[in-house]
């Protein structure tokens, strides 16, 4: 019947109070029968008083079996630990500010720390296959070799001669704000547009 | 403290005592103290100290059931009653006591 012995302690946790008011009753009820017994059988009062109640043997630990059973005992403990460690606290209130602003502080900054990773690192950048972004560029022979930037046709080109990796589309820089308008701009310098490509689709966030 | 204590060697036995009392009609505590001292003549003298957390026990296990009442003399007594599953719980703690008290007796016998 464990779950019964559940249902007590749950129960005794709202009814605490009465059911020790009852436990206490109920032995200064027995304390008197055993009294009013010695007294029948010839002992003064305070004799039968003191013999009952050494009889009763230790009450304190009596009470603290019973209580055992309708207490949920680490969470008792652990409320009473909380509530020391609280008035503790407030007996020093120079020590509890500086504790409680440098714990703050703490977690404040590395809040903000991962905000700010999180928002530009670890989010997946909004495309189909964010793993297979590539930056490819092309390599010019001025006074030493140097790179160049690459632009919409030599996508095509590339993608039409190579033979090792396909090439799916093209995403903008950041110095452009669509494909379209990087198409627009070399569009403008006089390239010219073979093909149009879609971009693969922008993942839904 | 008693010279005389509810056997502790089974830590059972103060339990089926109880029930075994309470088989014969509802009762407070001090009542159920004093027929196990009578009914042994004298020998098993129950700590109140063991009564009570032993009648709470069996309360929280749901073999007995505690109401308040009034007493003989009219005070205010916490009266305890066996139920359907105590009765069951009585019956197999007489089983399993007969069985090792028969068994400890005859080891005991052996020459």
């Amino acid at each position: 019947m464990e779950l019964l012995a559940v249902w007590h302690r749950v129960v005794a946790l709202v009814r605490r109070r009465r059911l020790e008011r009852d436990l206490d009753e109920e032995l200064a009820f027995h304390l008197a029968m055993r009294e009013a017994d010695y007294r029948e059988h010839g002992a003064s009062e305070t004799d039968a008083r003191t013999a009952a109640r050494r009889r009763f043997g230790s009450v304190a630990y009596l009470k603290e079996q019973c209580r055992d059973m309708w207490t949920f005992h680490p969470l008792e403990t652990l409320i009473q630990d909380v509530r020391y460690a609280l008035r503790t606290l407030r007996k020093a209130p120079g020590f509890t500010i500086v504790a409680v602003t440098a714990l703050a502080v703490g977690i404040g900054a590395n809040t903000a720390i991962f905000s700010l990773f999180d928002a530009l690192r670890t989010r997946a950048l909004p495309y189909t296959d964010p793993s297979g972004l590539v930056v490819l560029w092309g390599n010019v022979q001025r006074a030493r070799v140097e790179r160049r930037g690459a632009s919409y046709p030599d996508y095509l080109d590339w993608r039409a001669q190579t033979k090792t990796v396909v090439l799916k589309g093209t995403v903008p820089t950041a110095a452009q704000k669509s494909t379209a308008e990087a198409i627009a701009h070399d569009k403008a310098e006089g390239y010219k547009i073979v093909n149009q490509l879609t971009v693969g689709p922008k993942r839904q966030d | 403290m008693g010279t005389n204590h509810a056997p502790v060697f089974l830590p059972g036995t103060l339990d089926m005592l109880v029930l075994k009392t309470l088989s014969r009609g509802t009762m407070h505590g001090y009542s159920i103290a004093q027929f196990i001292q009578q009914a042994s003549s004298d020998v098993l003298k129950v700590e109140e100290g063991a009564l009570y957390p032993a009648l709470h026990r069996l309360e929280v296990r749901g073999l007995l059931k505690a109401e308040w009442g009034s007493s003989d003399n009219n005070r205010r007594a916490k009266f305890y009653r066996l139920t359907a599953l105590g009765r069951r719980e009585l019956e197999h703690e007489t089983d399993y006591w007969t069985r090792v008290a028969g068994a400890v007796t005859r080891v005991m016998q052996t020459a």
